[in-house]
């Protein structure tokens, strides 16, 4: 019942969350300086085009009503023209989206995988070699730039050491038959061991990437929230009942540590859905932030709009599958 | 370190108002010296020269002010100081075993099994994510043979015994979803778990409304008496040591001032902080609020004189000259020149 | 009964009346600040050959000097100290290295050493003089987006908490929507839409970053707002505004300078993302992220410097303002 009203409310959240997010890409399009009809059909277009366009967008009505009309348009599942592609947005998303979710998935597991057991023993003593080398990575993970970060490994793995391949996209090698649009799970499908291989190797360097620059944050979180836990009342009453360190860690410290860090990580994943824009121009990765970039450098507005869009819609809806998960495993708020 | 420090030998006095017959006390803490920083870089000492004995069944209070000291030395008996404090000299025996010094291993063997503690403040005290049967049922594993199920239905006992409705039911609860009384109660569930020989209580009661202190102090007293183990009560309220205690023994700025029987400390009281304190709460006729002039010395050293020789009303030049010893006294320990 | 007095030294009043003192003379401070980064913005966005940029840095100099010299903190002052290094090689290192736009086709793309320290990139620029040159514009594109966005985000915050209600809760969701965007995608988006220039850049970065200040000022002043010793000044009939400043204000300081200068960083990494990815400040401009990218296209030949040493100052300038912030944060 708790958890029916809960998940209610939340989905309220939902729709106000997106109603704000709607509310900011029509003011960017729409009410900043600039003709928002180039914005929709390119600079390139001529008199007519242009004037078609005003037309159909109602761009000479009043502000709220070319609100509503840019809602139906959303919601219709038209978000214009690709004057460069000569494609619908939505199609030419479709075709990218995957690279980029498999991208992101493959970076945040990297990030979880070494930031979280790092920052749980690097705070479990202070001053020691574990805290003293956290304290290296999480400073010099937040501060580097991902895009430099990502030349400096193809420079080093690439040039010099020829163990990654080259950095362009991820078209080397078999492509396997699309299932999910994911070459790893699509190449695991089909049993084909070459491509896994391939698609692996190319997800490499961008994904570590990624996953240095996201998980240092995180590892900074978890250490944080490890030395409250280990410092805290509980633990030091069971410490003073004897019960064992290794316990004490596992199974009165890591539950209160995982559920905030949980919630960071699903932060951070729904984050690097619409992050990966420098990543995958460096590595000419094939997503929805390569599409983005190419797209206003060829003047072409109208999938820059839906990349950002998406890309915060995919945030908030990753962000409330993640509430709603925690609101069920949190014994504090289940009962 | 001053020099008159280093000459102020710690003199320890023979037991003559030790409870029992000549039996090993269960707690016997000897010129127990803990301080922080290391020897070359001693930054302060916070417990200078703490002698405390506590026999098997007896109900001891350590009495004083915040700060005094008095969790710091529950803190060096279960050997948890906190990081950056050492144990500089003295000695911690739990039924005649020496744990200064002692390994790891064995210290957390000893901890929750033959001593155990409450702290206050018991619903931040219990682990807000593991049920509260379960951590019960833990440290009875602990330290012990139980199985799973054996050491939950123990657990249930426990609870059930401390006086918890529907134990089994609220076994299974959560931490927030208990008062504070209970969860107290279910903090001493789980120390008297494993019937442990000594029961260290720090301020069982602070933070609970002052109805269900009085209820909690006598489950504590109760429970402990059942089970012939020994209470260390700390409290900062004197008037509490005397209606629950056999034994009170005062502690200030890191030392103890006066130590014996409580009827006697409290009625004949002869250490002038013992005193002091006493007209503090009140307890004496006279009505008047009374305040002790001055505050407590922060120690960056060993004081080579009486710690409350500042704020004492009967200070004398010979205060300074040196550490008062804890002498013996009639029936008490006193460490006061002018007693 | 004689009454000793205490021999411990009495720290607690003497540092009591110290913070009493500095609480006095600190809503001075913050006006001053705030009206001179308000003049100093206004001419920025006026001025198009960016040369207020200068001016910027020269002010913070003057702020950032005392505090270094002031501060008695060990924990805090190397990092205030580096901080000041960065902004004065910012200032004055340009007067003494080469010109940064000199063309020299005859020594492009020469390698690091000699006179040429990071070498030249593939129009034999000096790589050291555009990095040196490219401090003052990314330094201070970087303190103007984020004072503008404290500017505009403090107060926002503070009036959320004041007011309440509608106001504030309607402020809240549309700043946690705007959190919802990737930052430097938004930016894409809004640059897409207007145009790159340098003022709009630090209006851009500034926006994108008021949510946070918005939401960590709301969260910072809403506990203090009706706390006892608010409570008190209030009932001793001291005026809203002084409440404000004299009260309220001096508790957040701590955290809003600690978040200022992790944004700076930000503002740095997004201006650096911007031209990087070819849409930040035009192309000859002396700008990191823009550095980067030219020497992108030379990595493939293995001229690895044209791109480093870059890239290294970004990390340098971020990492030292990320160390700042946890040195205020923490270090007190």
């Amino acid at each position: 019942m708790a958890l029916a009203i809960y998940i209610g409310r939340r989905l309220v959240f939902l729709v106000v969350a997106l109603f704000g997010v709607s509310l900011i890409t029509f003011v960017v399009t729409r009410v900043l300086p600039g003709n928002p009809a180039y914005l929709i059909v390119g600079v390139q277009a001529d008199e007519s085009t242009v004037e078609a366009v005003i037309e159909r967008l109602g761009l000479d009505e009043p502000i709220y009503s070319q609100y509503g009309h840019y809602m139906r348009q959303v919601f219709s599942g038209d978000l214009g023209d690709s004057w460069r592609t000569k494609n619908p947005v939505t199609t030419d998303i479709a075709d990218r989206w995957p690279a980029t979710i498999e991208l992101a998935s493959v970076a945040a597991v990297l990030a979880v995988a070494w930031s979280v057991p790092f920052g749980v023993v690097s705070a479990l003593r202070r001053r020691s070699l574990s805290d003293r080398l956290a304290n290296v990575a999480s400073g010099l993970g937040v501060s580097i730039p991902e895009f430099w970060l990502g030349i400096i490994l193809i420079l080093v793995f690439f040039f010099h050491l020829d163990l990654a391949p080259a950095p362009i996209g991820r078209s080397l090698g078999t492509v396997p038959p699309e299932v999910t649009g994911l070459y790893t799970l699509d190449s695991i499908i089909a049993g084909d061991g070459g491509a896994l291989r391939s698609a692996l190797a190319q997800l490499a360097l961008p994904a570590i990437t990624l996953a240095i620059t996201t998980g240092a944050p995180l590892l900074r979180v978890t250490r944080g929230f490890m030395r409250e836990t280990m410092a805290s009342h509980h633990i030091r009453s069971a410490r003073a009942l004897g019960v064992p360190e290794r316990s004490i860690v596992v199974r009165h410290a890591l539950p209160n540590v995982l559920l905030p860090v949980s919630t960071m990580a699903a932060m951070m994943y729904g984050y690097l859905l619409g992050g990966t824009v420098l990543v995958e121009f460096v590595f000419a990765w094939p997503g929805i932030g390569k599409y983005a970039i190419d797209s206003i450098n060829a003047s072409d507005y109208a999938p820059v709009l839906a990349a950002v869009l998406l890309s915060a819609c995919s945030y908030i809806i990753v962000y409330l599958i993640m509430d709603i998960l925690h609101f069920i495993i949190d014994p504090r708020t289940r009962t | 370190m001053s020099a008159a420090a280093r000459t102020a030998p710690p003199v320890l006095p023979t037991e003559p108002e030790a409870a029992g017959s000549g039996s090993v006390p269960v707690l016997d803490v000897v010129d127990l010296t803990v301080g922080f920083g290391s020897a070359a870089k001693r930054r302060s000492i916070p417990l200078q020269g703490i002698h405390l004995q506590v026999a098997a069944g007896e109900r001891m209070a350590l009495v004083g002010e915040s700060g005094s000291g008095k969790s710091l030395t529950a803190a060096a008996v279960l050997g948890l100081l906190p990081d950056g404090a050492e144990v500089i000299r003295g000695s911690v025996r739990l039924d005649g075993e020496e744990l200064v010094g002692a390994s790891e291993r064995r210290l957390r063997d000893l901890r929750g099994r033959r001593m155990a503690i409450m702290f206050q403040n018991p619903r931040a005290s219990l682990n807000p994510v593991l049920t509260v049967g379960g951590q019960i049922a833990e440290v009875i594993r602990v330290h012990g043979e139980a199985s799973r199920k054996e050491s939950w239905s123990q657990a249930v006992d426990l609870l059930a015994e401390m006086g918890i409705p529907n134990a089994a039911r609220r076994s299974k609860d959560y931490v927030h979803q208990y008062s504070g009384g209970m969860a107290q109660r279910a903090a001493l569930a789980m120390a008297l778990s494993c019937r442990p020989d000594l029961l260290i209580a720090d301020e069982p009661t602070t933070g609970l409304d002052a109805t269900l202190q009085q209820q909690v102090l006598e489950l504590v007293v109760e429970r402990v008496d059942s089970r012939d183990a020994s209470l260390l009560l700390i409290t900062h309220d004197i008037a509490v040591a005397r209606s629950h205690c056999e034994r009170t023994t005062v502690m200030y700025a890191g030392r103890v001032m006066e130590s014996g029987p409580t009827a006697s400390v409290t009625g004949d009281p002869r250490n002038p902080y013992t005193d002091a304190l006493l007209k503090a709460f009140g307890t004496v006729e006279a009505r008047r609020m009374y305040a002790i002039g001055g505050v407590v010395p922060t120690l960056t050293g060993e004081l080579g004189e009486c710690a409350f020789a500042d704020r004492c009303p009967r200070a004398a030049p010979e205060c300074r000259d040196g550490v008062p010893e804890l002498r013996s006294l009639d029936d008490r320990r006193v460490a006061c020149v002018k007693a | 009964m004689r009454i000793v007095s205490p021999r411990a030294p009495g720290a607690a009043p003497a540092g009591g009346g110290r913070v009493v003192a500095a609480a006095r003379e600190r809503p001075v401070r913050v006006l001053v600040a705030v009206a001179t980064a308000a003049v100093l913005l206004t001419a920025l966005v006026w001025d198009p050959e960016w040369r207020s940029l200068r001016v910027v840095l020269t002010v913070l100099a003057i702020l950032v000097a005392p505090t270094v010299w002031d501060s008695q903190n060990r924990v805090i002052r190397p990092a205030v100290a580096v901080m000041a290094a960065l902004i004065l090689l910012a200032l004055i290192g340009p007067l003494f290295t080469r010109d940064p736009l000199m063309l020299n086709v005859g020594e492009s793309l020469a390698t690091p050493g000699g006179d040429l320290w990071f070498g030249t990139d593939q129009h034999g620029r000096d790589i050291f003089a555009r990095v040196i040159h490219g401090a003052r514009l990314d330094l201070g594109v970087g303190f103007s987006a984020a004072a503008l966005a404290v500017i505009v985000g403090m107060p926002l915050g503070a009036l959320a908490v004041f007011r309440g209600g509608l106001f504030d809760s309607v402020l809240l969701r549309i700043s946690e929507s705007f959190q919802a965007f990737p930052t430097l995608l938004l930016a894409l988006g809004i640059v897409a839409a207007v145009g790159p220039s340098i003022p709009i850049l630090i209006f851009i970065i500034a926006i994108v970053n008021v949510p946070v200040y918005l939401r960590l000022t709301r969260s910072a002043v809403a506990p203090i707002v009706n706390a006892d010793f608010v409570l008190a000044a209030r009932c001793a009939g001291q005026r809203e505004l002084t409440i404000l400043f004299r009260h309220i204000l001096p508790n957040v300081k701590q955290v809003v300078l600690a978040q200022f200068s992790v944004n700076v960083a930000w503002a740095i990494q997004i201006l650096a993302a911007l031209s990087f990815v070819g849409l930040g400040v035009p192309v000859p401009t002396p700008e990191w992220g823009a550095m980067v990218r030219e020497g992108y296209e030379q990595l493939v030949y293995g001229r690895w410097w044209v791109s480093v040493f870059p890239g290294v100052a970004i990390l340098a300038a971020v990492l030292t303002l990320n160390q700042l912030s946890d040195r205020v944060r923490h270090g007190t």
